[in-house]
């Protein structure tokens, strides 16, 4: 009795092996592509979240930059106020590049501003006084590393949506990329606001 | 850099007075030489008596005499030769070279018995090594234009013990470091830690390497091809690794690298730089083969002197244009 039952749970063990062995490649067959998805969907998430984290970081020093356009602007017109249009066109800039509806704009803007910081830079060349001004100097010091940081945070930026982009585009991530609506994105232009940036003396 | 007039007339008893130092340093490493050979030939012969010419091999009496015949080699060489050389070689570090720094870089100082704390040398982040046995000389402090700047010769050494299949255990040194320590006050402000090692793995294994480095994580990796095939970056946040690590500072970097080889390594922390020069090779020592009259010693000196200041502007570390003075 006791032996007829050990046996007939041997072979109920040795089915339930059988059909899980059975069951195994179907298994696998659903779990490995899931887990492939998981996993490149997780990571163009990633890579997205950093290119925006970047972006942010640039944000954060454009308006630094914004807070001391009107410092620098005052201090300037102190020893020149008779060079009005530079001033003017970077304030307007400034007020541009704050009220821009959309990025696009406010790109434009910016661009305005970087290509006409170095005027008012320039200014001091023709007014010693200007350039002795410690107020000035500290302004042109303030401005010369908000520059470099933008420029670092820009190529920061870029180095994160080359990623993103090319997990966007690359095989076989491009295909979990179109199924969940990722698209590339476009770089931020770098100027060479390193070099234009004016030197302190 | 070179040597004004007035100097080599200045130095020139000092020069003088080491010649006859070194002439008597090197006649006692002369006659230490003939004592050293004389005591092993005759160690030899008493060895070779002793297994040969008894009528049984007298295995300890051997043992005991080469044991003897080398402790007196080694202390004929240490007391003879070392020690009457590094003297000769520690007086012309405090009489020529201590007052050739001070006139030909008036900033800076030079402390031939000092060098960089242990502490200070593993806080750098670029060694990964224990350190077992360190040692430290040659200290140059000062500041060159805007940046304050400290080098000195460092060896770091870890003790590495093995046992054999036999039970017989062994102990051997390894050099972890031998080289120059740098450390020169950089003209930006930061908060954290980025560093630059250089890149074997990319070189090696190419695009594969560069995979597993990022497996590491904080791995940065940077716009110029030729720095990103050479080193490779750690830093905590990618912003203001590029925000040291700019375009031109790499340039810089990778021209560091031409001069010095596949050397170099490079920390950046609390506003700082440093540099590590591993370069296995001995720096600003004073040769007791040159006579003193021969001022290529301190033209030699003075090269060394300049492989190392000159990093103030070969990294433009001068430039204080940002908010840091």
């Amino acid at each position: 009795m006791l032996l007829e039952s050990a046996r007939a749970s041997f072979v109920i063990s040795k089915q339930v092996i059988l059909m899980e062995l059975t069951l195994l490649p179907w298994i696998a067959l659903i779990a490995v592509p899931a887990l492939v998805l998981i996993v490149m969907y997780n990571g163009h998430v990633s890579r997205r979240n950093a290119a925006d984290n970047a972006f942010a970081a640039i944000d954060v020093q454009l308006k630094k930059r914004w807070n001391l356009i009107p410092q620098l602007v005052a201090t300037a017109k102190g020893y020149a106020a008779h060079e009005k249009a530079v001033f003017e066109r970077v304030t307007q800039a400034r007020s541009q590049a704050q009220g821009s509806p959309n990025w696009q704009q406010r790109a434009q803007a910016e661009g305005q501003i970087s290509a006409e910081l170095p005027s008012i830079m320039a200014l001091a060349e023709s007014y010693p006084e200007l350039k002795a001004d410690q107020q000035f100097i500290n302004l042109q010091r303030n401005l010369t590393e908000i520059e470099s940081q933008i420029s670092a945070a820009r190529r920061a930026y870029n180095a994160a949506v080359t990623a993103y982009n090319d997990g966007v585009q690359m095989f076989p991530s491009n295909i979990v990329a179109n199924l969940f609506g990722f698209k590339t994105r476009d770089l931020y232009a770098i100027d060479a606001i390193e070099a234009q940036t004016p030197s302190v003396h | 850099m070179t040597i004004s007039e007035e100097l080599k007339q200045e130095l020139a008893p000092a020069l003088d007075a080491l010649e006859h130092t070194r002439l008597a340093a090197n006649a006692k490493a002369k006659n230490a030489y003939m004592i050293m050979v004389t005591l092993a030939a005759l160690a030899a012969g008493v060895i070779f008596y002793l297994i040969n010419g008894t009528a049984q091999p007298e295995h300890f009496a051997s043992i005991i005499t080469g044991a003897i015949a080398l402790a007196s080699i080694t202390a004929t060489h240490h007391f003879m030769v070392r020690k009457p050389r590094k003297q000769f070689s520690n007086d012309y570090k405090f009489q020529i070279f201590t007052r050739v720094v001070e006139t030909t870089l008036p900033g800076m100082r030079y402390f031939p018995d000092q060098g960089i704390p242990e502490h200070q040398f593993k806080n750098s982040g670029l060694i990964s090594s224990r350190v077992d046995r360190y040692h430290t000389e040659d200290l140059f402090k000062g500041t060159l234009g805007s940046t304050d700047l400290s080098f000195a010769e460092v060896k770091a050494e870890r003790k590495e013990t093995s046992t054999d299949s036999d039970g017989k255990s062994s102990t051997k040194w390894v050099t972890v470091f031998d080289g120059v320590y740098l450390e020169a006050d950089f003209h930006k402000h930061f908060s954290t830690r980025v560093t630059v090692l250089p890149d074997f793995a990319e070189r090696t294994f190419g695009w594969l390497g560069k995979k597993l480095q990022s497996i590491g994580g904080k791995t940065v990796h940077l716009e110029n091809p030729e720095f990103e095939k050479h080193f490779v970056v750690k830093g905590e946040d990618p912003i203001e690794t590029r925000y040291i690590l700019t375009p031109s500072m790499q340039e810089r970097i990778l021209d560091l690298q031409r001069k010095f080889g596949d050397t170099i390594m490079l920390s950046f922390q609390s506003s700082k730089l440093i540099i590590l020069f591993n370069t296995q090779k001995q720096w600003f020592e004073p040769c007791h083969k040159t006579q003193g009259a021969d001022l290529s010693q301190i033209e030699n000196f003075l090269t060394d002197l300049e492989s190392f200041t000159s990093v103030v502007d070969d990294l433009d570390l001068n430039t204080r244009i940002w908010t840091k003075e």
